[in-house]
């Protein structure tokens, strides 16, 4: 026979019988209360074929496939999990540029097809892709009647590149990408150099050297104090060598490192446009494109990408 | 004023206007089953951070459930093979003309009533449990356990809940001293906005009343995650539209009617000084729109009882609960209070 045992629980150190302390109905009441400031609360409803919510450059919703960059190397077929990609190609060589020099050659794309009724978006093609011939695009709206026509063409596909957004800017309280500290391996290779002037540059060198062997295995939230401090060890070791009269040698390790912590800058350096000489630049595309005989919805695309890229004031992966 | 007072009275006396009024009631009952309906479909989107109906008729789909009743009598009416033909067509008129049945006796002002009878409440009950008869037919005529299950959970809900619902209305009978509807409202004139010796009939009333019209969180008979439809489960079409969606909408607003009446005064203004004849029916009708949104709100808020639950819930606590109501109210009786 098992003993039944009162045990006392705490929840956060208050008594459960301060928990249960509660008057009859007032479940009832707090319930109707909650759903009364529910009622009251605005809707979050999206109506959806008259207003249309906007995506973030990031969404899944349909692959765009930039042709020139493809190489025909299979990757993103093999990878497909649900073996949806369809991929035909041909070599092809190139005369040689001297005499008795052996041919180029060369792949050439002949079909590039998903079929999207099998496609499951989970994205492996666009990361596996070597030469960042797939993209993402937040275009949703492709649905067929007929089944076969979910497999779209290379054509198709090729369309799709004119509604790929430009990537979000980085976060910019984001630390960035971690580079790690590979010092150690040059460090030996620094210290030997101006090793015959003195002794001095070998010390620094060899001070150096065992603060990184510590900061290279370190926790990753630590890593930037750490790479912090190597950049002052290495900043004193330059100073060192520069007092010897020695120049500071062109492999200098911790070089590099100084530019680590800033990788959400490119973006700053392009300038945006205002919001309606966006606009004017793509109804111009747009007009352009029309006047070219290009398909309404591939001109409203190419117009739509020149307006991001104007307003963002970047070349999207597109142009 | 005085005029136009003068030609409302001379209207009302006159027996065709009368008749007119009555059958209005009836005309009026049809379409306030589609507004209670769209405003039903209105307030659960809300409290689901929806909209709810958007399209139909152009402003805020204020035509969804009149489409949507279209839309059931195009459909197709399936009879089981296996179903009683009869039986089971004549389920809808039952249940309908139950509920419908009790708007006889309602004032919607000391003029605007079908029938004053004297024993008014009492008629208001008994026919607002009609409709059981027909949902059991329907669970029997359908050869479907489902309905059957559904029937059965019905009837059983109906014992548990008529008594409480009498017994709550007893006690106001008591304080009224007359059966009649008009006696009743009239007898709650010193109390105008809240008849407050009947504060508990007023609740449990309520309770029982949604039990009866078989709604959230007492619709075990209907519950589709168990049952399916319960005994409407081989219904389809008009049949099913006007058997269970306009039997319990009328059935509905009819009991919210029926408290109004009871509790809150009926046609009588919150204040004296603002009683004036043409302006009763307003009263009325908005003191009855208010039980309606209240027994809107409980829906979307309770989920769903257990049938076990439900019946010790009337049994051990309803029952005694009332029958101590009557006890307060007959001690009350003999204070000068009421």
């Amino acid at each position: 026979m098992a003993k039944t045992e009162i045990v006392k629980l705490d929840i956060d150190q208050t008594p459960l019988r301060e928990i249960k302390k509660t008057t009859l109905g007032t479940g009832l009441i707090k319930g109707l209360g909650i759903t009364m400031r529910h009622l009251l609360s605005r809707s979050v409803t999206i109506q959806y074929p008259d207003e249309k919510d906007v995506l973030p450059a990031r969404s899944r919703g349909v692959i765009a496939l930039k042709e020139e960059n493809c190489t025909v190397c299979m990757l993103c077929a093999r990878e497909c999990p649900d073996w949806c990609i369809y991929i035909e190609g041909h070599k092809e060589s190139r005369q040689p540029a001297q005499e008795g020099k052996r041919a180029k050659k060369y792949n050439v794309l002949d079909r590039f097809a998903i079929d999207y009724a099998l496609c499951m978006y989970c994205g492996i093609c666009v990361e596996v892709c070597p030469y960042d011939a797939l993209f993402w695009t937040p275009e949703y709206e492709y649905a067929e009647h007929d089944i076969t026509h979910l497999t779209h063409e290379m054509d198709r596909l090729s369309d799709w590149m004119y509604t790929v957004l430009p990537p979000d800017e980085l976060d910019p309280a984001a630390t960035g990408p971690e580079f790690k500290t590979l010092p150690q391996r040059t460090a030996p290779a620094v210290a030997p150099a101006p090793a015959a002037d003195g002794e001095q540059p070998t010390a620094a060198g060899e001070v150096a050297a065992p603060k990184n062997d510590q900061g290279e295995p370190s926790a990753p939230a630590a890593a930037p104090e750490q790479e912090a401090k190597v950049t002052e060890e290495a900043a004193v070791a330059i100073d060192t060598d520069v007092a010897t009269g020695e120049a500071a040698p062109q492999e200098e390790a911790p070089e590099p490192e100084k530019e680590a912590p800033t990788p959400s800058e490119p973006q700053a350096e392009a300038t945006a446009v205002s919001e309606e000489e966006a606009e004017e630049i793509g109804r111009k595309v747009y007009e352009e494109e029309i006047g070219k005989g290009s398909d309404p919805r591939v001109a409203e695309g190419r117009r739509k990408a020149a307006v991001l890229r104007a307003r963002k004031g970047t070349r999207g992966p597109g142009g | 004023m005085p005029d136009l007072l003068h030609l409302l009275e001379t209207l009302l006396a006159n027996p065709w206007v009368i008749l007119g009024i009555k059958l209005s009631v009836l005309l009026i009952l049809l379409p306030a089953t589609l507004v209670v309906g769209y405003v039903e479909l209105k307030v659960m989107a809300h409290i689901q951070h929806r909209l709810g109906p958007m399209y139909p008729g152009g402003f805020h789909g204020w035509a969804q459930t009149l489409a949507d009743g279209i839309k059931f009598i195009q459909k197709e009416d399936i009879i089981p093979r296996a179903a009683d033909r009869m039986v089971f067509a004549a389920v809808p008129f039952l249940t309908m003309m139950g509920a419908a049945l009790a708007f006889v006796v309602i004032p919607v002002g000391p003029q605007w009533i079908i029938e004053d009878l004297e024993v008014g409440i009492f008629y208001a009950l008994a026919v607002s449990s009609i409709g059981v008869i027909g949902v059991l037919m329907a669970g029997w005529a359908s050869a479907n356990k489902y309905s059957l299950v559904g029937a059965l959970r019905m009837a059983g809900q109906l014992i548990a809940y008529e008594l409480p619902l009498v017994l709550a209305a007893a006690a106001v009978v008591m304080q009224a001293g007359s059966m009649s509807m008009v006696d009743i409202v009239e007898s709650q004139r010193p109390f105008w906005l809240f008849n407050w010796p009947q504060g508990l009939s007023f609740v449990i009333f309520m309770i029982a009343a949604t039990a009866e019209v078989v709604r959230p969180p007492f619709d075990m008979p209907i519950a589709e995650a168990e049952i399916i439809t319960g005994a409407f489960t081989e219904y389809s079409g008009m049949r099913f539209a006007f058997g269970l969606f306009a039997a319990e909408y009328i059935a509905f607003i009819a009991l919210s009617a029926l408290a109004t009446t009871l509790f809150l005064g009926g046609y009588l203004p919150p204040i004296p000084a603002l009683d004036w004849e043409p302006l009763r029916p307003l009263w009325f009708l908005l003191k009855t729109s208010s039980i309606l949104f209240v027994l809107m709100w409980v829906r979307w808020t309770y989920p769903r009882l257990r049938e076990d639950q439900l019946q010790r819930f009337a049994w051990k606590v309803l029952v005694p609960l009332s029958l101590a109501n009557i006890f307060f109210v007959g001690a009350l009786k003999l204070t000068p209070i009421i």
